[in-house]
């Protein structure tokens, strides 16, 4: 059960490596259409039309994307300040309310953004300027926060397990 | 109960959250989620949530972030910072002191491709504290020069504590940035000075360094030249109005990866760690502003700030002790809190008490920004110092406190100014936007 536990959770991690190469092209993509903005705009006197738009939607698969390996990776900001203050127990019950609260927060992001991709396909709508579908924002967003959920069950696990080993 | 008892019950659970090492970010998802949903039901709570972190996700402005710190973290991969911090030792290491005034002007430099004091600190420590140390500098000066240049990062633009004020508030980013210029020129000179101050009293603490020629200088200053010119590119671009702070972010990045991929300084596994860093960083201060997008619809039906308000003015403290009464709160909440969270979760609160005293909002950013700044290197969390000890190495905590506690007082000294003269602030918006 440790044992596939612990392969389950070196996946996941792994997935969300892999899921930083999208974060990855995104930024890079954003950095190219930002620049080929300006250069556009005073090299050769032809504004390019919904810059705005496609920094947006690279913005949200950039975050989404990257999400889950900041998670997974435990890179949020947290305050330690108490740490030994509250011992091992409060650690331990920290360490679980921080996965299992949030997890809970983010399955409702990911239905309702699933609910709302689902919406706005049905209804077609789409950006002002460059009229793009607006669905697969709402789409990316969920699944980002799907499989930042994900990692949460996991750490969750992983935590209680190596609680339950401990005791 | 109450609308003001369900706010505080929400700011009670949010710093039990935090207690129990909940991240800033989903402390406050959580609270901003549960307490809407508590005051106006589960279906405004779930609508709230998915239009709150949508719009924080897609925003325009925001982007800024992750352009800078790619732009931060491909200089240090490149190893541009070595170049700034060999620059300013040539100009100023033949002074009293001069390795530690040479750290201090290579981390306002590095801010001005970085908008964090953690990187500030980090990258500027790692060049210039074997350097100091190599020279018999005391290790009191030396880290507690880096420790306290590294906050520079949050101040002089491009800063991400100006862009999270910005968003929060609905202010200009571009006005904010312009208006950190002359409060970290002023602040480095602070430090530059008390640095001095450090030497004179105790030559040993800070020797003066060989002296160079002034051909020599030039040629050092000539390699650290192109680094300078995307800063003032970026920066320049943004005063002029040539850019807006999105472009010159972008313009920067990619000025700043050609420089490096022309000058052979940059290999794949030094591009990848720099995107990825930032893609990690990126997803972290995203997340906060998500947190607090979400949380400030709770505090906001909660009238919490309103309430703040009408207590504050209820004391009769006047316009700047209602003010005093605000940075003491800061400076206590600075002592646990990191200082990117004490921004996010009290702007909101702060904010529209401050300005309904009649103080400019734009003034006001750059002194939240300093006084959060001065929770980096206070005790007992001190993050700036944490990170330089861990730069270091070998040096006692307490001598790392008792070495930023000089320019504690040079910040306090430059703050002070920033209030009685508020134009030192508002100089640079006010000239170019009018």
């Amino acid at each position: 059960m440790r044992g596939t536990l612990a392969t389950w959770s070196a996946r996941l991690e792994q997935a969300t490596r892999y899921l930083t190469v999208i974060g990855g092209i995104c930024l890079l993509a954003i950095v190219l259409v930002v620049t080929l903005g300006v250069v556009m705009r005073y090299a050769f006197a032809a504004p390019l039309l919904g810059v705005n738009e496609i920094v947006q939607l690279l913005a949200v698969a950039l975050v989404m994307s990257a999400l889950p390996y900041c998670t997974a990776q435990n890179h949020h900001v947290a305050v330690d300040v108490f740490e030994k203050a509250i011992g091992q127990w409060g650690r331990f019950l920290g360490d679980v309310l921080a996965r299992v609260l949030p997890g809970f927060v983010f399955v409702i992001l990911c239905r309702r953004a699933v609910l709302k991709a689902l919406d706005a396909w049905e209804w077609g709508d789409a950006t002002n300027m460059l009229r793009l579908p607006i669905w697969p924002f709402y789409a990316v967003l969920a699944a980002g926060a799907g499989l930042c959920v994900l990692v949460f069950a996991l750490q969750t696990l992983v935590i209680l397990g190596r609680k339950l080993r401990d005791v | 109960m109450s609308d003001i008892a369900a706010g505080l019950t929400g700011i009670g659970c949010l710093f039990l959250l935090l207690a129990l090492r909940t991240p800033v970010a989903f402390a406050m998802l959580l609270v901003g989620f549960v307490g809407y949903w508590a005051l106006e039901g589960w279906r405004g709570a779930g609508g709230v949530l998915l239009t709150e972190s949508y719009s924080a996700v897609s925003n325009y402005n925001l982007i800024v972030v992750p352009m800078f710190v790619l732009l931060g973290n491909i200089s240090a991969e490149a190893g541009f910072s070595r170049g700034l911090y060999d620059a300013a030792f040539a100009w100023v290491g033949r002074f009293r002191g001069g390795l530690a005034s040479a750290s201090v002007l290579g981390c306002a430099v590095f801010a001005a491709v970085s908008g964090s004091s953690v990187a500030t600190a980090v990258t500027l420590g790692k060049v210039a504290l074997p350097e100091m140390k190599r020279l018999g500098y005391a290790p009191a000066l030396s880290t507690g020069s880096i420790a306290a240049g590294g906050t520079l990062g949050f101040l002089i633009p491009p800063s991400t504590g100006f862009v999270l004020y910005a968003i929060l508030t609905e202010e200009s980013i571009g006005r904010l940035f312009m208006a950190g210029v002359l409060p970290g020129l002023l602040l480095t000179l602070l430090f530059i000075a008390t640095i001095w101050l450090i030497a004179v009293i105790d030559p040993k603490a800070g020797p003066r360094g060989a002296a160079v020629g002034l051909r020599t200088r030039f040629r050092i200053l000539g390699e650290a030249g192109p680094l300078l010119l995307v800063i003032i590119l970026s920066i320049g671009g943004i005063y002029l109005g040539v850019f807006t702070p999105v472009e010159a972010s972008g313009i920067g990045a990619a000025l700043v990866i050609a420089l490096a991929l022309l000058r052979r300084r940059l290999t794949f596994a030094g591009f990848k760690n720099a995107v990825l860093s930032t893609l990690s960083t990126t997803a972290m201060l995203y997340a906060i502003v998500i947190g607090a997008n979400v949380l400030n619809p709770f505090f906001a039906v909660t009238h919490i700030p309103a309430t703040l308000g009408a207590e504050l003015s209820a004391l009769e403290l006047g316009a700047y002790g209602t003010l005093f009464v605000i940075i003491a709160g800061y400076i206590v909440l600075g002592m646990f809190m990191d200082g990117l969270s004490m921004l996010v979760i009290s702007i909101p609160i702060v904010f529209p008490v401050v300005t309904g005293l009649g103080f400019d909002p734009i003034w006001f950013g750059v002194v939240a920004v300093i006084v959060i700044e001065m929770g980096m290197i206070t005790p007992p969390v001190g993050l700036n110092v944490f990170v330089v000890r861990a730069v270091a190495g070998d040096v006692p905590l307490t001598t790392l406190f008792r070495g930023v506690t000089p320019f504690l007082f040079a910040m306090i000294a430059g703050l002070m100014l920033i209030i009685l003269l508020p134009e030192i602030a508002l100089f640079l918006p006010n000239t170019m936007f009018g």
